[in-house]
This record gives C-alpha cells, structure tokens and sequence, in this order.
C-alpha cells in the first residue's frame, strides 16, 4: 500500500489546471504581441484564454482575502505569496487591476503578465514537490 | 537558456515520434483495451498541438518565458503517460488481464461507474493511479508479483479503489474535514478553568492535533472504511495483518497515514453487530487487541486520535458512502469452514476473501490446498 493513490490524484488535478492556464497565458501573451497569425491563433481561443486567466485571478484574490484550507487549490500559491516578503494587499491590489484589464479586454501589461507568470510558478513550483514524492529520480 | 529551449524542443520532437509510434502499435493489436487506448491517443493529439506551438513560440521573441511553460508540461505528460501507460499496455501478462477483469466486475459490482476501464501492472506495491488527465475512467492498478499469494493483503485492492471513490466527490474530504474541524473547536471551547499558560499550551495541542488530520490522512482513513464497507470481516483481517506484520506500534504517529491502531479500530467499529459477533471475529480481534496490549501508548496519541473522533470519522465515512454511493454494502458473515471449502467458480472478490480468511484462521493447514483451487474461481 502506498500514498501514490492520493498523492498523484492531487498532482493530475493541479497538473492540468496549471497547463491550461499556462496555455491560456502564452494565447494571451502571444495575441497581444501581435504573434497570433504566426501561432494560428483564433478570436475563440484568445476570448476562452482570458476567461480562464479571469476565473483564475478572482479565485486567487478571493482565496488572498479568506483563509483556505491546504486542501484549496489556491492553498500552494497562498502559502508562497504569505511566506515571502511581498505584502498580500499589493498582491490584491495588483490582481484587482488584472482582473479589471481582462474583464474589460484591455491588454495588459507586462508586469501583469510576469505576475500571472510568477503565480503559475507558484503552482508549478508545487507540483514538481508532489512528482518528487511519486517518482525515484 | 536558448540552447535548452531548443534542446528540449527537439527532445520533445523525439518523444512524440516515439508515442505516435507505440500507439500505432498498439491500435494494430486487437487485445489492446479500446478506451485506454482512445484516451491516450485524444491525449497524444494535445501534446502534438502543444509541441507545434512550442516550435513557433520558442523562436518568438517576448515568448521565450511561456515557451519553456509549455516544454515543462510536456515533459510532464511523457513521463506519467510512458510510465504509467505505454509500459503498462506493452507488457500485459496473462495474469494481469485476468485480474484486470476481476476488478472491472468488481468496480461494476459495487457501482464505480465512472471506471470504464483498468490496467493492472504487477510490477509493484499496492497502489493505483487513479487520475489521468483529469479522468477516473481508467485508473491503473498496482500490485506485486505475488499479489494473489498475499492472500491477507488483497483486501487491500478495495482500500486502493477508495481512492478513486474520494477523488470522485468533493464532499467525502469536505466532510471529514468539517469533522476534524468541529471535534477541536469542541475540545477548545470545553476547556475548564486553569492557568492563561496552560490554557494556550493546551489550544496549541488541540491546533496541533488538528493539523495531523490532514488531506492525506484523511484519505488513507477514508480508503480503509471504504475496503471495510464493501468487503466485510475480510477487511478487518486484512488490516490487522497489515499491522500486525510490522513491529511498529499501534499508536505511533507514523507519517502519511492514520496510526495502525485507528485503522484496525474504525475498520472493525463500521461492520454490523452481527459481524462483529461472529465468534471467529471476536477471538481475531482478541488477537488483535492482545499484540496492541504488548505496546506503550505512543505519546501524543491520545490528544491527536482520540476515540470520540475516530469514531465520528468512521461513522461519517459510513453514512457518506451509503447516501452518495450505490455501492452495495458487505453485510454477509464470515461463512462456515465447511462454506468456505467449498468455494465454486462463480464466485464474487469479496466472498472469496471472506471464505479464504477462515480458512487461514481456522485450518491454516489447508490453506496452500485451498488457495490453488480458489486462486482464480473468481468472477
């Protein structure tokens, strides 16, 4: 008997939600710096990738407001944001303004797209614990 | 970094070509099981498309950074999908398609609907992988070359479909948190009068205690009373043994999983009071109790798994499955010597195991005998 049962379960699902959203972040990314011809990109796959970025964004600023549970699946970006030196309102001030630019299709900027990217890597950061605790290497 | 960027890029060129070439194969061979394969070649078409992108982002220039995302996500989709899958539908053995049957009737049998196919790999500890891709529907078992000879250990494939199950629904872990949640509150808010610094030592244990009931802990509980509602006495017997194969105190907070003597306790606590009146049971769980006696209560024990909520957590389990599940609950009792001889082909998993546990407990003698007729009776 061994914990892969649970602990691969955890890891598909936050697995899968972080390609998705990383897939919908270079869409996004690639859109706006006008490679969307290049990447055969459709106005359907850029309006889905911001509405994933948007539920993402909301559910992170939400879980930054309420205390989560480390079952939440915000809980390993939360944790990260809370341990580090960065102050968690500038967190929400700054997640409220990309919310803001994705629900009004405004392109957003760089910086905001290097903070989705950094609370992905929180995410991906995660996962790469749980698969060293599922594999030998 | 460019380098690794189209280094791995062409890597990846390679691994596709490989699955590509793996799945062809195994579209040629009519024993491949059709749903696995049909996933896994729904899947395989992603990670083409992922790689095409990843061709033409990785030369984009402000794209470098979402490049190497996507690189880093395929690469996790050729490890899980190699090494779980490809190796599993290459070296099926004769065995391991049997009991892959065994366990898609038994998944049918109690219910587990969303399971539509299975691969089984006895190439390892007892284990599943219940989740791919964001699918319960075809989970790969694990289990050891001798997995069949491990008679007391086989109940232990019900505890590895309870991780399908609490994958399954969200409420399951929700619940059995709320539990935890609610027995420390309680524990806190009873507290008597003392000294402000007892009083904070003793919230820091209650938080502590709280603390340990994490995800994984429930889960693995919520496995062992998933085994015990479906598959009966067996169950008790086989966790017993798992306890008791070890020299490891019953209470001892051991990392990951619940402590061996909670597990024995809330397996045995969820059978019925004619299940557990069984003479045979009863003087099985004397055993039990007896080699827990030989033991010291580890400490912390006491504050982190106390009786009330290990029951509570039992209960709950119990309750949940009956309202969420269809799966049939074991009410049998353990058959008589003479019933558990005479075991046919016909017969389901559960019944077996419960049959050949009397027969390890009350004719130990005639047990290899019993085992190479009943090895594989099952349906």
């Amino acid at each position: 008997m061994s914990t892969l049962g649970f602990t691969s379960g955890k890891l598909d699902q936050e697995q899968t939600r972080l390609e998705e959203l990383s897939r919908a972040l270079l869409v996004l990314h690639a859109a706006q710096l006008g490679h969307g011809h290049d990447l055969k990109l459709t106005q359907e796959q850029v309006t889905e990738a911001r509405r994933q970025l948007l539920q993402f964004v909301e559910q992170l600023a939400d879980a930054l407001l309420h205390p989560v549970p480390p079952s939440h699946e915000m809980a390993p970006v939360v944790q990260q944001i809370l341990s580090s030196n960065a102050v968690p309102s500038d967190w929400s001030d700054d997640l409220a303004a990309v919310a803001a630019a994705l629900r009004g299709n405004s392109p957003l900027s760089e910086a905001e797209i290097a903070l989705l990217r950094k609370a992905l890597g929180f995410i991906r950061q995660h996962v790469a614990e749980s698969l060293s605790r599922t594999r030998p290497r | 970094m460019p380098l690794y960027r189209l280094a791995k890029a062409a890597e990846h060129a390679v691994n596709i070509e490989w699955m590509r070439g793996k799945l062809q194969a195994f579209r040629a061979d009519p024993t491949c099981p059709g749903h696995i394969l049909s996933r896994l070649e729904q899947e395989f078409k992603k990670a083409e498309e992922g790689l095409a992108l990843l061709d033409v982002a990785a030369s984009m220039p402000g794209l470098e950074d979402d490049a190497d995302a996507l690189s880093k996500d395929l690469d996790g989709f050729f490890q899980i999908t190699a090494v779980h899958y490809v190796a599993g539908l290459e070296r099926r053995t004769a065995l391991e398609t049997e009991l892959r049957q065994v366990l898609i009737n038994a998944c049918a049998r109690l219910s587990l609907n969303w399971i539509q196919d299975m691969l089984v790999r006895l190439s390892d500890f007892l284990a599943i992988y219940p989740l791919y891709r964001k699918g319960l529907d075809m989970p790969v078992f694990y289990g050891p070359p001798n997995l069949l000879e491990s008679f007391l250990s086989l109940a232990g494939i019900y505890h590895e479909l309870g991780h399908s199950v609490f994958l399954a629904k969200k409420i399951f872990l929700a619940q059995l948190a709320a539990e935890v949640k609610a027995y420390f509150d309680g524990e806190k808010s009873k507290l008597g009068p003392m000294t402000p610094e007892l009083h904070a030592r003793r919230l820091a244990e209650f938080d502590d205690a709280a603390l340990y009931w994490d995800d994984l802990r429930l889960a693995e509980l919520f496995c062992d009373l998933f085994a015990s509602y479906v598959c009966g006495p067996a169950n008790v017997i086989s966790v017993m043994d798992l306890a008791m194969a070890r020299e490891l105190p019953p209470t001892e907070l051991i990392s990951d999983y619940p402590p061996n003597a909670v597990r024995v306790w809330a397996c045995h606590h969820i059978l019925s009071d004619v299940q557990k009146t069984q003479p045979l049971l009863e003087e099985a769980f004397a055993d039990w109790q007896a080699y827990e006696g030989k033991f010291p209560v580890t400490p912390n024990y006491r504050t982190f798994c106390p009786p009330a909520l290990v029951q509570k957590l039992a209960e709950t389990t119990a309750e949940m499955i009956a309202a969420q599940l269809h799966a049939p609950r074991y009410v049998e009792i353990l058959p008589s010597l003479d019933e558990a001889r005479a075991v046919a082909a016909g017969i389901s998993l559960e019944d077996l195991l419960n049959a050949g546990a009397v027969v390890l407990l009350q004719a130990p003698g005639e047990f290899n005998a019993w085992h190479k007729a009943a090895r594989l009776l099952v349906a």
